[in-house]
């Protein structure tokens, strides 16, 4: 056996053994029940409801954003974000966040929004 | 079915000759693909000049599309769909060319221009390789071409989208019935978002798209190579295209790092996004094969890493292409094209292409040269392969992580043959993306630094081992001890703790000092020789200052005030960002104070001035600078479409500073008018010295003013002004504000100007009913009049007025001087019948023939004096005076109390320590591909002479 089949060998065990561990990195959309059971971290999809109190008063917290969000299953929870309030919030189709439940809120660390398509050939989606 | 209508202002030559020249391009690439295969490697036939004959005109029609392209973008010829998207009137011209090249067809375009001008430079080699190799190219060519074509087939089959599609027959609206539609539409057009107008976006995709064509010529080059079984003799032609592919997606994929960082809001140069990484993918297989390319010219070994390293990359380019422009990336990344309906197309062109890979290859394979002869563990090739193999590695795991959205669509396209609902097998992006792929890539960077270090010195096939080998072990050990002294160094500095980046900071150090070494005493400084020295070294550099600045990225603005956070455990290093700033209070942030001074609006960028001082901990200033981060508008204000960082630079950091939010008054005209439609007033009618209350204040009116100094206000003549001067006292502290808002009658408008007052959460705006109130006044008013020389007295109303001289540059708020005026001003004392004087300058002024006055107003005595005449043959002035009661005059106003600040603005700073190294670092490794290019160029030159 050459030594060369023996280092690719070793990079393909390696790389089996990297590509096994980074999906367990990829996570799948959760829901807030789920959120609520397992108190890990999650990805949720879902609305905003906008019938719902939304607040970001910077004067007083320029790191307290909080509103309601509608997952895809349909249950409304309040969500709290240590950070501003993302731009053009309100215009979201969608909203994707990443955290997870605590105190029966929703403590989020990333907010990705899905807006309606400004842009002629840009799907316009804003990184908070 | 729509009558027939006759239109007007339409140029419909342009579409009728650009389709033809459209169909003209697409034809030549057939033609000279067939062409070229015929006449093979012999350049003698009449094949070859029906090839370059073909390409010529194919040449030719490309630039002509361009030009007519542009042209009708120049002319604004908005019937044409693509025109009427990407240009608007208010353009500026610059921009057009940014408008080209952003869209989907133009950018295919674009790539198709740099295919042509590198498939010229191929045919000015003319030798063996210039006819199979131009060929290849064609057939990349005329896939491209047919997603332009825009030809449609019978069943609705359509291929490519035309740039000349009109736009009445793209959309079925009202405004086509009318034959001069072009008219109304003008307003209409899409134009380019501002965002995108900046100097960036008119380099960046040239130089990105001239990387994506160059990796063409390596892949044509590989399949001709196959096509012959030829095996060796392209080896060397090759390696200055793909030397040159290499310098310039590198280029390409920095230069949009560089914008990232500085343009956009993205807050770093690379965010393994799924549009930077399909770039950075082709990029890394292409080195990968340069190095197996180098090797195999020099050894023998590893030709078939070459072809496949070369396919792979240009393969991966097209995947890139296909995965960008399908709109399968539009829910994981923050800038990809929307869908156009050519996915399909895209994914024909990929499957097409890597068919034709394949099936070449698997042909050829038997026939490509395999030495039976293991390499050296000490020879230079062998530890060249194993690093193209961890550049292949890593390219790999990328697109792994990157596919998944094309996984949940093959997951999906499954479900729809069988019927099941296959939704439970998505998969989402990794819940930290950047954490997810530096996990993996740390190991990358680690082997490939330690892999540079110490191949640099090796030799190919081992020449001279056993002499050799005593004096390579010092070096590699001398190398790693100074490597392992800087890297210490450099950790006191950085302050690195996980093992994982300690270990890659010590292989970058090892990279640097070995190849640095390497290009001082081996080379002796002969760049010639030493490119590939250097490009290692800046791959070094580069790792470090990506560590530096990656790692090390230091949020200034975080609240510090941690303990109010109910976070908990949960804390998370990515919140708290933001740091309060209000007008002119000053705010601490770690060692520096911060001090918003003021905003000013420029273009369509609000500008927010911010000084900044650094003291040390004897409170000495010690460095003073002003940022200015802004928010971008769109052209008529009505939202903020993005925000501009402020970047202050120094030689080992860069402060890094973005507007988070801003006040509502400063978010534009829409969420301004929503905030006005939101709030609720008060409605008061109130006497001088009444005092009122809200919940925050108690206040009372003072007097009142007939001038104003209120911001946006600038006076006109006859104008009519009235400011109520209003005191307010804090029910929360006790204290006094003033609050001095103004209503002003200019011709027949009314203009209300309000006052806001921050600290009391306050606006104050009059109504206009209070316009009524002065004219009733004014009515039943019985003005006395005077008429007297300079110097003298004359008694009216009960006071006695002195009529002490002119004034002939009178200053007055309400009075906006203009050079062809005539004004002046009477200096009176008043005396009233208590004895006290008082000192009163009404103003009289000729503008345009048309007289003017600006009267006087005593306050105390609610005296008005208006200076109304001067009779120059006589040398007297004549004065009206009467007692305004404005005492009596009730002062209609409306307030709110919940009236958000208008004077902060919520900012985030960060540090990026040390990111000059990545930069510099980055070009330097351009620089190591550039100049072995050159070297070799000047090389063959040489050959060639001898």
């Amino acid at each position: 056996m050459k030594k060369i089949h023996i280092i690719i060998g070793i990079m393909v065990i390696a790389g089996i053994g990297l590509i096994i561990q980074a999906s367990g990195d990829m996570s799948t959309y959760g829901t807030f029940e789920e959120a609520q059971l397992s108190g890990k971290k999650v990805k949720i999809v879902g609305t905003l409801a906008r019938d719902k109190e939304m607040t970001y008063n910077p004067e007083v917290d320029a790191n307290f954003f909080s509103f309601y969000l509608t997952d895809e299953n349909g249950k409304t929870e309040q969500v709290i974000y240590h950070k501003e309030k993302p731009r053009d919030f309100e215009l979201s189709e969608k909203i994707v966040l990443t955290g997870q439940m605590h105190d029966g809120t929703f403590r989020a660390t990333d907010i990705l929004l899905k807006c309606p398509s400004k842009y002629k050939d840009e799907e316009l989606k804003m990184k908070s | 079915m729509q009558e027939q209508v006759a239109y007007l202002n339409e140029h419909l030559w342009v579409g009728q000759i650009g389709q033809l020249a459209m169909v003209t391009l697409f034809v030549t690439t057939i033609l000279g693909i067939y062409g070229f295969f015929k006449a093979g490697k012999s350049r003698l036939t009449p094949w070859y000049k029906l090839g370059t004959g073909a390409f010529l005109v194919h040449s030719l029609s490309v630039v002509f599309v361009i030009g007519l392209l542009l042209y009708s973008m120049f002319n604004r010829f908005y019937e044409y769909n693509f025109v009427f998207e990407s240009v608007s009137d208010d353009l500026p011209s610059t921009y057009v060319f940014v408008a080209f090249w952003e869209g989907q067809i133009g950018s295919f375009l674009l790539w198709m221009f740099w295919s042509i001008v590198m498939g010229w430079f191929l045919w000015r080699k003319k030798n063996e390789w210039s006819a199979p190799v131009l060929g290849f190219l064609l057939i990349i060519q005329a896939f491209l071409a047919s997603m332009v074509l825009g030809i449609y087939l019978p069943g609705d089959v359509a291929i490519g989208r035309s740039p000349f599609t009109l736009l009445r027959d793209l959309n079925d609206a009202p405004i086509f019935a009318s034959a001069d539609y072009i008219q109304s539409i003008r307003k209409m057009a899409n134009g380019l978002n501002v965002l995108l107008q900046n100097y960036w976006n008119i380099i960046h995709p040239p130089t990105l798209f001239l990387g994506f064509a160059s990796t063409a010529v390596p892949f044509s080059f590989a399949l001709a190579g196959l096509w012959y079984r030829d095996h060796r003799s392209w080896l060397p032609q090759v390696l200055p295209w793909a030397l040159f592919a290499g310098c310039v997606l590198g280029t390409g994929i920095l230069l949009g790092g560089a914008w990232a960082y500085e343009a956009l809001s993205f807050g770093g140069y690379w965010a393994w996004d799924p549009v930077e990484n399909t770039s950075f993918v082709p990029w890394l297989i292409l080195v990968a094969g340069i190095h197996t390319n180098l090797v195999s010219r020099s050894t023998g070994y590893s030709i078939k890493s070459t072809y496949g390293f070369y396919g792979l990359a240009f393969l991966l380019v097209v995947y890139s292409t296909f995965l960008t422009r399908s709109g399968i990336l539009a829910d994981t990344s923050a800038h990809a094209f929307t869908e156009m309906g050519l996915t399909k197309q895209l994914l024909f062109y990929l499957g097409s292409l890597a068919g034709l890979f394949t099936i070449l290859y698997f042909r050829a394979r038997k026939s490509i040269p395999v030495l039976e002869k293991e390499e050296k563990l000490s020879s230079r090739e062998f530890w060249m392969f194993i690093g193209s193999l961890v550049l292949l590695f890593s390219a790999l795991l990328i697109t792994y992580t990157t596919s998944i959205p094309v996984y949940n669509k093959i997951f999906d396209l499954f479900g729809s043959l069988t019927g099941k609902d296959m939704t439970s097998w998505h998969r989402a992006m990794p819940l930290d993306p950047i954490a997810h792929y530096n996990k993996f890539q740390v190991w990358v960077a680690f082997f490939i630094a330690l892999l540079t270090g110490f191949t640099e010195w090796l030799r190919y096939r081992s020449l001279g081992w056993e002499t050799y080998r005593k004096d390579y072990y010092r070096k590699v050990l001398f190398h790693a001890l100074g490597a392992l002294a800087i890297a210490l160094l450099v950790n006191i500095w950085l302050d690195i703790h996980a093992w994982q980046y300690q270990a890659m900071l010590a292989a970058s150090a090892f990279a640097v000092v070995s190849n640095l070494d390497y290009l001082i005493r081996q080379v002796r400084g002969n760049l010639r020789l030493g490119a590939s020295a250097l490009a290692h070294t800046g791959l070094g550099i580069m790792l470090i200052g990506i560590l530096a600045s990656g790692l090390n990225q230091d949020i200034i603005s975080k609240d510090t005030n941690i303990l109010r956070n109910d976070f908990g455990s949960l804390a998370d290093e990515s919140l708290f960002d933001n740091v309060y700033l209000t007008k002119n209070i000053p705010q601490k942030m770690r060692d520096y104070t911060l001090l918003y001074q003021k905003d000013t609006i420029v273009r369509n960028e609000r500008l927010y001035y911010i000084d900044i001082y650094k003291q040390n901990p004897e409170g000495k200033v010690t460095d003073k600078f002003t940022i200015h981060p802004a928010v971008v508008y769109d052209d008529q204000f009505s939202k903020i479409l993005s925000v501009n960082p402020s970047i202050q630079r120094y030689w080992n950091r860069d402060l890094f500073t973005l507007v988070a939010q801003v006040n509502a008054h400063h978010s534009g005209n829409e969420a301004l008018h929503q905030l006005e439609d939101s709030l609720t007033y008060t409605r008061m009618l109130e006497h001088l010295q009444d005092t009122f209350e809200t919940k925050t204040l108690t206040g009372w009116i003072e007097s009142i003013a007939f001038s104003t100094e209120l911001g946006d206000y600038t006076p006109e003549p006859g104008d009519l002004c009235i400011s109520p001067q209003f005191k307010l006292r804090s029910k929360a502290t006790g204290a006094m504000y003033e609050a001095h808002p103004a209503i002003v009658l200019r011709g027949n408008i009314v203009y209300s100007l309000s006052d806001v007052i921050n600290n009391l959460n306050t606006k104050i705006r009059l109504s206009d009913d209070l316009l009524d109130e002065f004219f009733r006044k004014e009515a039943s008013q019985t003005y006395e009049t005077i008429e007297f020389k300079q110097g003298e007295t004359a008694n009216a109303q009960g006071y006695q007025v002195h009529f002490a001289g002119f004034n002939r540059h009178p200053q007055h708020p309400m009075y906006l001087p203009d050079s062809a005026d005539i004004a002046i001003s009477a200096i009176l004392e008043v005396t009233n019948p208590g004895g006290e004087v008082f000192e009163a300058e009404p103003i009289y002024y000729i503008r345009g023939n048309r007289p003017y006055n600006i009267p006087a107003y005593l306050p105390e005595e609610d005296l008005m004096i208006r200076f109304t005449h001067v009779d120059p043959g006589k040398e007297t002035i004549e004065l009206q005076l009467a007692h305004d009661q404005v005492n009596q005059w009730q002062i209609p106003f409306e307030i709110n109390s919940d009236y958000p600040r208008d004077d902060y603005v919520v900012l985030q700073a960060k540090i990026f320590p040390g990111i000059n190294l990545f930069w510099s670092g980055g070009l330097l490794m351009m620089v190591g591909l550039g100049l072995a290019l050159w070297s070799r160029r000047k090389q063959r030159r040489q050959r060639e002479h001898a």
